[in-house]
């Protein structure tokens, strides 16, 4: 195994501290900010074939992510002086003609679960999407604001409990009365899997975090 | 069903988890507008999480939720004391419903109380998140904070058998196949929440042990044997086939889709509940019910269509017999 494919598997296997090691070791050697990026994306990707709808850990995910994140703020952020945008740098440096498509991500009002979504927020910025996390606990009126300020391309909503589905459909309600249809609502969660696209006012709904993954992968493609 | 009993009987949700009194009515009350067969002493899962000194947010019509976290360390653990389930936070209404409860339904139902698991208390004064990263980076330090919450939820669980409850649920959704490998539910989770049934059993025998965790359990078939609970909640996603055909001696009970008793007709829910008790007809081992709980504001007519389904039941069984 090479080492960057070492790489690769540590954070894959979620082991923040030899990750953060051996990327230090690859750019000692002189390897490239953009082939650290691209082997700690090849180990989400692995993760993404790995967690499937009926196999989803939470655990797995959480330290590969983790894992992900220490070594761009700790090895790479160091050495271009920058923190959240690295990604985007080193993805515009790579793929300059293809435009980053925005996603506005939040918890629905009336639920406070936040770990999932966070999870989602971090696996898209590390697969070249603008995100902006609004939080947990996020009117519907906030989620269109937000995204009409931004020039959202999704709507990314979040929601665990069965109460406060009753508020997703607002997001659509107010994407249509402010004339931003094609801005494309995912849904995710326990009670979201439970409902419908059509109760809801969902584009999709997305079964696990790399599930929503694949939609906005698949739709930020066919825009470009 | 839990606070859904506020909302059948047109209670806020916000009175009914603060007093005791209010739980029994609304339990009383539910219990004869659908005639459901158990009466639950539970109010929510941060009532012992208030009581160690976490603040809550309160809303109207909805459960309580945790406002501020109380523990970012092992050294934090030291200056918390156990909570007196007769002084501290909302136990002691819990404590009220219990005996209430017990003196309303005079036999004609068990009554069964709920303490939340030693896991899940954790992530709740710690948040989920630091929680997993300690149990992965430090277990040794994260033992020591396990240990006070086990000690939490028994002292809880063994008081509520004391004042009454034919049945004590652990409810340890972080506990849950979703949420953890097997291989650390059975080193975090699967001794303690043996130990705490053995404890609630010692004070009485007949005592009802019923353990829950949500999520997928055909990922972790070990909960059902491990923590030797005599019921366990099985979830919607996992299929009833699979757990009818591992589970022992173990009672399941499940598991229509909770989000159906929302969003679904009678019709539904009458369908499902009929499907499941086919499926289950070959073992006397199953107790119909959700997936999960019961969501607040679920329909009247669809909670009625889950007994219906069992009423219809029996009684062609009986034709037939």
């Amino acid at each position: 195994m090479n080492k960057l494919d070492e790489l690769s598997y540590l954070v894959q296997r979620g082991e923040n501290v030899e990750a953060v090691s051996c990327a230090n070791k690859l750019l000692n050697n002189s390897c490239s900010v953009e082939e650290i990026v691209e082997a700690i994306s090849r180990g989400l990707e692995v993760l993404k074939d790995k967690c499937t709808i009926e196999n989803f850990q939470l655990l797995d995910v959480l330290l590969a992510t983790r894992a992900m994140v220490e070594v761009v703020d700790e090895c790479l952020a160091i050495r271009m002086q920058e923190k959240l945008d690295i990604l985007a740098e080193t993805y515009e440096k790579t793929r300059p003609n293809e435009q980053r498509s925005v996603i506005v991500i939040g918890t629905i009002q009336g639920d406070v679960h936040d770990l999932g979504k966070h999870i989602v927020a971090t696996i898209c910025r590390f697969s070249n999407f603008k995100v902006v996390n609004l939080g947990k606990d996020i009117p519907a009126e906030k989620f269109v604001e937000t995204a009409q300020a931004q020039n959202a391309d999704f709507i990314g909503v979040s929601s665990l409990m069965t109460v406060s589905m009753s508020n997703i459909p607002g997001i659509k309600e107010g994407l249509i009365k402010k004339g931003l249809e094609h801005i494309q609502v995912v849904g995710g969660g326990s009670a979201v899997l439970q409902s419908s696209m059509e109760r809801l006012g969902l584009d999709y709904i997305a079964q696990d975090a790399f599930d929503g993954l694949n939609f906005f992968c698949k739709r930020h493609t066919l825009k470009n | 069903m839990i606070a859904v009993t506020a909302t059948l009987c047109g209670v806020p949700v916000i009175e009914y988890v603060k007093n005791g009194d209010i739980i029994s009515q609304c339990q009383i009350e539910a219990a004869r507008i659908v005639n459901s067969d158990v009466l639950f002493a539970i109010a929510d899962l941060c009532v012992e999480a208030e009581a160690i000194g976490c603040k809550l947010i309160f809303p109207e019509n909805n459960y309580p939720h945790i406002k501020t976290r109380i523990i970012t360390g092992p050294s934090d653990i030291k200056t918390k004391k156990i909570p007196d389930p007769y002084s501290d936070g909302r136990m002691p209404e819990i404590i009220k419903a219990v005996r209430l409860l017990k003196k309303d339904a005079d036999g004609s139902r068990p009554v069964v109380a709920n303490v939340v698991g030693p896991l899940t208390l954790a992530s709740r004064i710690m948040d989920i998140e630091k929680m997993l990263y300690m149990i992965v980076d430090h277990p040794d330090q994260f033992k020591s904070i396990l240990e006070f919450c086990f000690r939490v939820s028994s002292t809880f669980a063994k008081a509520l058998v004391r004042e009454g409850a034919d049945g004590i649920i652990i409810f340890d959704p972080a506990a849950s196949p979703s949420v953890m490998p097997e291989k650390l539910f059975n080193q975090f989770e699967a001794q303690l929440v043996k130990i705490i049934f053995s404890a609630v059993k010692d004070i009485n025998q007949d005592i009802l042990t019923w353990y829950s965790v949500a999520g997928p359990l055909q990922n972790n078939l070990s909960i059902i044997t491990s923590v030797s609970a005599e019921i366990t909640t099985v979830d919607y996603p996992t299929p009833m086939k699979t757990m009818i055909d591992y589970m022992g001696y173990t009672v399941v009970n499940g598991n229509i889709k909770p989000g159906m008793f929302l969003e679904g007709s009678e019709d539904d829910i009458y369908r499902e509940a009929r499907i499941l008790l086919k499926t289950t007809e070959e073992t006397k081992r199953f107790i119909l019910g959700s997936g999960c709980e019961i969501p607040l504001f679920s329909k009247e007519e669809n909670i009625k269509a889950l007994f219906l389904a069992v009423m219809d039941e029996h009684h062609e069984k009986d034709n037939l017999s």
